[in-house]
């Protein structure tokens, strides 16, 4: 188990070295140079020459690779352009704002998608699986977006129940999250009705029904600790849905986190800065499933055995 | 060729016989839901080629009288904060929607088919360091890679295309490998080799015929994907940009609206749920007719 989970940890800070590289790369190879883009048509020839200097830009890829990952193991992920502050300055301000949106909705997907896709599953063609199964279809075809604004519309305008954006208490954190989980909550609904009424079909159900366990019972204990390995795997794939979701849902209701400052370091070239908030993006999304795939032990001990 | 198609050596169909057995077809047709997806998807294709004669007005007519006109007046579907009427808009914006999910669809497809077809069949070194580099792709979370592309391509409708195509070409890779793998030791192709035909040969008429079926069902279920995608990029500004009307980019624009012409942004939101959810009701459609055996047993 050691042995894996080490070989797992090196695998993952393997895969996000390359990832740096990719990024380095396409930032690299694309058609216009970012100093111009940045500089704009007036810049003398002497100022853009500066700029490329002070971003490195004037080196080979292969030694700017190589400068950004030592910096990065010093804590140090260059310089925000526009915001004249480094980035991992306005990362470490912005990550936990996103860190604790993404908590939430983690929690209410659970929390919601679970039970909707247990009712659902256990049993099949009741009017409760029809309305949830109609549920989770609509929540999948909404887009984030537009939900956030038709939320922000009831809740904050209409009923004034919630603040319409910005951060502070815990009021300005219920409709975003509602709005991120919104897909994550149809999609593990979905997954769960499906994994368990597949297990329910299965010969030791009908042992565990003989014996004169109650139905309910054989549901909870039985079906869904075997249906758990998809549903645990849909869950940690629905976590890069969620930071996805996080972009959208930040630039909806104006949070301060990781996804706006990705944003707003796109509209304003601000290489650096994106350069940093997909680093942290993608390390966290591949963070989350090295621990999913390390939970299966803990659920399935077969594969523990593996 | 012909005969060599429906020789014995070639036991499956293609998707395109599959659908004319009466068997598939019975299933797709029996099912109100897939029928309710391909309505939805005839609809919309129609809407976004016939758009120049369905469209009531010119979707950049500015009326500035009209502005925030609300639905059901003037307009069938009201007016934005331009007096620009929003039923032509929508009509329009199908058009951006459907053009840019279906050429990425093409350009993951193909790119997806000819990666997947050469490390399926080949492997080799080849094979470990093109489905590394996909694994790669895969491996950043949902949204981040085309926006990233986007970035760094820059906005408008050829890139957000090529960001949607490249963001989705290893999940194609990795369907048609895993295909591959099954096919190349069937026993018609073990046949079609023993008796001399070239590998090009194989692959034309024995490959890929028999992943045509997934291929389409992940295809259609992909298009709901690139519409929600391509509606997120332009919502974001990095997508089709203004005057082009697109869904993503109106309701960007009328959400400064939303307190005083909430149908401003509504509206494209609703046509963006049904575009994404006839295509998801026609994939799971044809899923179920072509490949009985991927539904699940219990009902």
């Amino acid at each position: 188990m050691l042995f894996y989970l080490v070989k797992r940890l090196l695998a993952s800070v393997l895969v996000v070295l390359a990832m740096v590289f990719i990024v380095t790369l396409i930032l690299d190879i694309i058609p216009g140079d970012p100093v111009m883009l940045m500089l704009g048509d007036t810049a003398t020839p002497a100022t853009i020459a500066k700029l490329r200097h002070q971003l490195g830009l004037d080196r080979p890829l292969l030694i700017r690779y190589g400068n950004y990952v030592s910096n990065l193991l010093h804590g140090d992920m260059g310089h925000s352009i526009r915001e004249m502050a480094p980035v991992s300055h306005l990362i470490g301000t912005a990550w936990p704002r996103t860190l604790q949106l993404t908590a939430v909705a983690m929690l209410l997907t659970l929390m919601v998608g679970l039970p909707l896709g247990i009712i659902s599953g256990a049993k099949p063609g009741s009017l409760s699986d029809h309305v949830s199964r109609v549920g989770s279809l609509l929540g999948l075809c909404m887009p984030v977006f537009w939900i956030g604004l038709v939320l922000m519309y009831v809740f904050s305008y209409k009923l004034g129940w919630f603040p319409v954006g910005g951060t502070g208490t815990w009021k300005h954190l219920i409709l975003p999250a509602v709005t991120m989980a919104a897909y994550t909550v149809a999609t593990l609904a979905r997954m769960t009705r499906s994994s368990l009424m597949e297990v329910l079909g299965e010969d030791y159900i009908r042992t565990a029904r003989a014996k004169g366990l109650s139905y309910g019972a054989v549901v909870l204990f039985h079906g869904l600790r075997n249906a758990f390995i998809p549903i645990i795997t849909v869950f940690g794939m629905q976590v890069g849905q969620l930071m996805g979701g996080a972009i959208l849902t930040e630039t909806v209701f104006a949070w301060p986190g990781l996804g706006r400052l990705m944003v707003g370091a796109i509209l304003d070239r601000d290489y650096p800065l994106l350069q940093g908030t997909v680093l942290v993006f993608a390390s966290a999304y591949i963070f989350i499933n090295l621990l999913v795939d390390l939970s299966y032990g803990l659920i399935d001990p077969q594969v523990s055995q593996r | 060729m012909k005969e060599d198609r429906s020789s014995p050596l070639n036991p499956q169909s293609s998707v395109l016989s599959t659908l004319k057995s009466s068997r598939a077809l019975r299933r797709f047709t029996h099912n109100p839901l897939s029928i309710t997806g391909l309505i939805l998807v005839v609809i919309l294709t129609l809407a976004a080629i016939l758009a120049p004669f369905l469209a009531p007005q010119d979707p950049a007519k500015q009326s500035l009288l009209d502005k925030r006109s609300l639905p059901f007046g003037k307009y069938l579907l009201g007016a934005d904060q331009f007096g620009r009427d929003i039923l032509s808009r929508l009509i329009y914006g199908a058009r951006s929607s459907l053009f840019v999910a279906f050429f990425s669809v093409l350009i993951a497809l193909t790119g997806g088919i000819v990666i997947g077809t050469i490390c399926g069949y080949w492997g080799g070194i080849g094979n470990t360091v093109l489905m590394r580099l996909m694994d790669l792709m895969l491996s950043f979370p949902y949204l981040l890679l085309a926006i990233f592309f986007v970035a760094a391509l820059g906005p408008g409708v050829g890139n957000t295309t090529l960001a949607i195509g490249i963001w989705a070409l290893p999940t194609f890779a990795r369907i048609v490998r895993a295909a591959v793998l099954g096919i190349k030791n069937k026993d018609y192709v073990t046949a079609s080799r023993a008796v001399g035909a070239p590998s090009h040969r194989i692959i034309l008429w024995h490959v890929i015929p028999n992943f045509v079926a997934p291929v389409v069902v992940y295809a259609t279920l992909f298009m709901a994907n690139a519409i929600m995608m391509e509606a997120a990029l332009s919502f974001l500004g990095l997508g089709v940009q203004p005057p082009t009307p697109s869904w993503g980019e109106m309701i960007s624009s009328g959400r400064n609206l939303l307190m005083v012409a909430p149908h401003v942004a509504t509206i494209p939101g609703l046509a963006i749920m049904l575009a994404v959810l006839g295509f998801n009701l026609l994939g799971d459609g044809l899923r179920d007719a072509l490949d009985p055996k991927m539904k699940t047993p219990l009902k």
